[in-house]
């Protein structure tokens, strides 16, 4: 069937017919780069559902990071961070200002940084609670591509041609259907809000304003039935030398950087995991601080509500007191002023 | 450089084809020798030059011993020992660079004392370019290498669509296309077929094995770390991997096949649907052909290949395997890997004896003759296991979960049909559980089902293309080809394909694809190709 067939050979052999079918090859590719790049110019400032509430928390946070006065204490990371710590908590029981910057992991360490950046000022701490997957890598993904098409014009601008091309090349065409037919959030809906006096004093120091605390049946089996989450690093990666370009840009800036670990479900198995001491050493070799060890993070399934990284309102004030303790033995971490003035006593 | 990469296919490949065109045009084949030649060296030095001396030093000492070689040979002289001093220059600065370290490991394993050679950088290509220039030599003792001229040499070495991970290829078969690069008239034509390989080689490294990839490595990182590895994740990492492979290898040889004969060049092929065969003798004449031919035509039979008694044949199938298998890195795993597929071939070879002597059950032969090609895709799968895995300790892992020595798992999604399905306490002696990120989790084994699909069942790369006859050992290859099929839509599809693929539809695919892997290539972290560790 597939045996070489010269007089077929031979038919294809006229340099007109070569000519048209590179002629469509280049056609086609030329066809598909420009929608691609048009369907992306396009989709610039437009919201979906889904970047529509991701966006709206980033303006929400830098907005209330910027209006806190005086050197702050200020929490960097994802969701974990998110629904994973008070700081309101924190601040009222050290004194001294803090801000839970937690934002989602999937928009990636170089948007969460860029976002990070505008709110940080001399004389802050920053202190960073990533997620385990910001140290594998940061490609463009979905929620990542949607933000950067839904509010990410800013931090578009910023970047290098071929960063740029990169970013224009990840649009995906769920994307262009969820503009073309807006759906709802399904994430927010069904979210349970406190009085709006508790939601805009937790809006002001970036705590998860919703207060779900109760996980049905189905969500805490599956939580029991979870996986430990694979750690390790990739210093090559985009994350870790998004990080690295950061701490250099701390530095210049007069904040001081510290890291931590996330919550997360505690497995027997992480006692064997080798990536720890990868991220670890990542962050020594940065000159970055790491503070407590990854266990101090972990907690039992039962503190969780629907993922393997957000805590319930237990959890949450659990690890906020974990977290006091741990800043309370690291109190060079507090901004130098407070440190001076004794606020923080 | 990687073919992968923007860098590659917009700015090198573009200058180096337009650059061959205009000094093949108004200057002459020897320009052009040259071009690609300097093009090829530049490529190679393109992310790390300390290691472009290495290859030129290699390439001056093989070229004067494969001159010596042929002088002597032409003279009527024995040449047996220039031909192991050539042979043992080869292996030294192979072993040097490739297993030096693996050595001193293990003699600090046994004594304790380092030989402090544990720091010794691998440079890329090294095994692919050693093992072409080894042949070159032993062809040039036998007087089937004759042509001599340095830069035909020196680009027959390192033409960069097959120096970094081949495929492996003979002195012979290159020497007289370089001497009449482009012949006239068929530029057209080698860029089609080359560009139609490239996209299908592009598409099949970034698109499939890419994702693939994402999917089975954490899974092998957790059997490393020693952590519990269950049934269920253990094959599915095992069997994204062994697609992984086969599309990021395949990927790359149709790649390298594409881009040499853009410029004219034919080379042989190097894959030819190796999940189709029936048995590991088949999977080996399908699997990474260069290497089988090369581990045949100068291990196996100076060895003495079959010509010595079947017992002296095993012997010898399974040294031939263990080489193979240390070529592929110098670990415990690439050894035990090696084994496994000489266990197999030895066990094919006693069975297909046994069978020729009419000394099996025909039950036994109708069974396993029915069974064939499952036994063989299993087995192979079971062996990439080890061969994926950093240390013996993480394949072990991977196997105890792979044989239920853990226990049965299935995902929590399945739990309802199985109760609905089977008795309670068949169902509580499964053990479900959750991914953290099912999404991604339930891609993955889609991308799996569509991987195994296309490896089962779509025509490769060589038959699409067999209109144009794609590479030197055409015949060879189609004579693996099914004659017929039992499935008609298929078998349509099948006849239609050659003509398609150089037709209006298979460029407007070609172009598709193109654009598909671009947009991978840069919305997606870049990725090397496997074989670039070898």
């Amino acid at each position: 069937m597939f045996e070489r067939d010269e007089t077929q050979e031979g038919a294809m052999q006229s340099p007109g017919h070569y000519k048209r079918f590179l002629s469509i090859i280049a056609v086609v590719f030329g066809i598909g780069l420009f929608c691609n790049i048009a369907l992306s110019s396009w989709n610039f400032g437009k919201l979906t559902a889904s970047a529509r509430g991701l966006c709206s928390l980033i303006d929400s946070k830098v907005v209330a990071a910027s209006q806190v006065a005086g050197p702050k204490l200020l929490f960097i990371g994802g969701s974990n961070l998110h629904e994973g710590l008070s700081a309101q908590r924190i601040s009222e029981t050290i004194a001294v200002p803090s801000f839970n910057f937690g934002l989602q992991a999937g928009l990636g360490l170089r948007l969460i940084l860029f976002e990070a950046k505008k709110v940080l000022r001399p004389g802050d701490t920053a202190i960073l609670v990533l997620e385990y997957s910001h140290y594998v890598d940061d490609r463009w993904n979905e929620v990542s591509s949607d933000v950067l098409f839904g509010c990410g014009e800013e931090y578009f601008r910023q970047m290098g041609v071929l960063e740029k091309v990169e970013a224009l090349l990840s649009l995906t065409p769920f994307r262009v259907f969820d503009v073309l037919a807006p759906r709802d959030n399904a994430a927010t809906q069904g979210r349970q809000m406190p009085p709006d006096e508790e939601r805009a004093a937790k809006q002001r120091y970036g705590d998860r304003t919703s207060s779900d605390n109760t996980t049905d049946e189905a969500t805490r089996r599956r939580l029991q039935l979870y996986q430990p989450i694979p750690i390790s690093i990739k210093t090559d990666a985009e994350g870790p030398r998004a990080l690295a370009s950061f701490v250099d840009w701390a530095r210049s800036h007069d904040i001081k950087v510290a890291a931590t670990w996330p919550n997360t479900i505690y497995f027997p198995a992480y006692a064997l995991a080798s990536g720890f001491l990868d991220i670890t050493k990542f962050y020594k070799d940065l000159g970055v601080p790491v503070i407590g060890n990854p266990q101090d993070a972990m907690y039992p399934t039962d503190l969780f509500h629907d993922t393997s990284y957000h805590l319930n309102a237990t959890g949450i004030s659990r690890r906020t007191s974990d977290m006091v303790s741990m800043i309370d033995a690291n109190r060079w971490l507090l901004p130098a002023r407070m440190v001076k003035d004794g606020k923080h006593d | 450089m990687l073919f992968n990469s923007n860098t590659f296919l917009f700015a090198f490949l573009p200058t180096v084809f337009v650059g061959f065109l205009i000094i093949t045009r108004y200057l002459s084949v020897s320009y052009a020798q040259l071009w690609l030649a300097a093009a090829s060296i530049i490529f190679y030095g393109w992310t790390n030059w300390n290691f472009v001396p290495l290859l030129l030093f290699s390439i001056a000492v093989n070229y004067l011993v494969g001159r010596t070689l042929s002088r002597r040979q032409s003279a009527g002289l024995a040449n047996s020992g220039v031909l192991w001093l050539g042979v043992a220059f080869n292996l030294l600065l192979l072993g040097y660079f490739k297993y030096a370290g693996f050595l001193d490991a293990n003699v600090q394993a046994v004594t304790g004392a380092s030989l402090g050679l544990m720091g010794v950088v691998l440079p890329i290509g090294i095994s692919f370019y050693t093992f072409t220039q080894i042949a070159f030599l032993v062809d040039a003792a036998k007087g089937e290498a004759a042509e001599y001229d340095l830069k035909r040499y020196v680009l027959f070495v390192t033409f960069f669509p097959h120096l970094i991970a081949g495929p492996i290829i003979h002195h012979k078969e290159m020497m007289p296309q370089f001497s009449r690069l482009v012949p006239k008239g068929e530029t057209l034509q080698n860029l089609s077929v080359g560009l139609v390989l490239l996209a299908i080689g592009l598409a099949k490294k970034c698109l499939i094995a890419d994702p693939l990839g994402s999917f089975a490595s954490p899974i092998f990182a957790r059997a490393e770390t020693g952590e519990d590895i269950h049934f269920f994740i253990a094959w599915a990492g095992v069997l994204a991997y062994s697609f992984q492979i086969y599309f990021d290898f395949s990927g790359y040889s149709e790649m390298a096949i594409g881009l040499a004969r853009m410029f004219g060049v034919k080379f042989p092929a190097n894959f030819n649907s190796p999940y189709r065969a029936s048995s590991m003798i088949e999977f080996w004449r399908r699997w990474h052909m260069t290497l089988s031919r090369f581990l045949r035509d100068y291990v196996y039979v100076p060895l003495g290949g079959n010509r010595k008694g079947a017992l002296r044949r095993y012997v010898n199938l399974m040294a031939v395997m263990l080489v193979g298998g240390l070529w592929h890195g110098a670990s415990w795993t690439f050894v035990l890997w090696g084994a496994l597929h000489g266990a197999f071939l030895l066990i094919n070879h006693a069975w297909r004896g046994a069978h020729a002597k009419h000394l099996l059950p025909g039950s036994a032969v109708r069974l396993v003759g029915r069974a064939s090609w499952a036994l063989t895709f299993f087995a192979v799968t079971v062996a990439w296991t080890t061969f994926r895995a950093e240390s013996l300790d993480g394949a072990l892992n991977l196997y105890q979960a792979m044989f239920l020595f853990n226990g049965l798992s299935l995902p929590l999604e399945a739990e309802q049909i199985f109760r609905a399905l089977l008795p309670e306490q068949w169902v509580s002696a499964i053990h479900f559980f959750a991914e953290n990120s099912r999404q991604q989790f339930y891609l993955g084994l889609i991308w799996i089902g569509v991987a195994a699909a296309i490896a089962f069942q779509m025509p490769n790369a060589l038959q699409i293309t067999s209109a144009a006859a794609p590479t030197t050992d055409f015949a060879t290859v189609a004579a693996y080809w099914p004659k017929s099929t039992r499935k008609p839509v298929l078998a349509a599809f099948y006849r239609k394909v050659p003509r398609l693929a150089l037709g209006t539809s298979g460029a407007i695919v070609s172009g598709m694809l193109l654009f598909l892997a671009v947009r991978a290539i840069n919305a997606a972290v870049e990725t090397e190709f496997l074989y670039f560790q070898f």
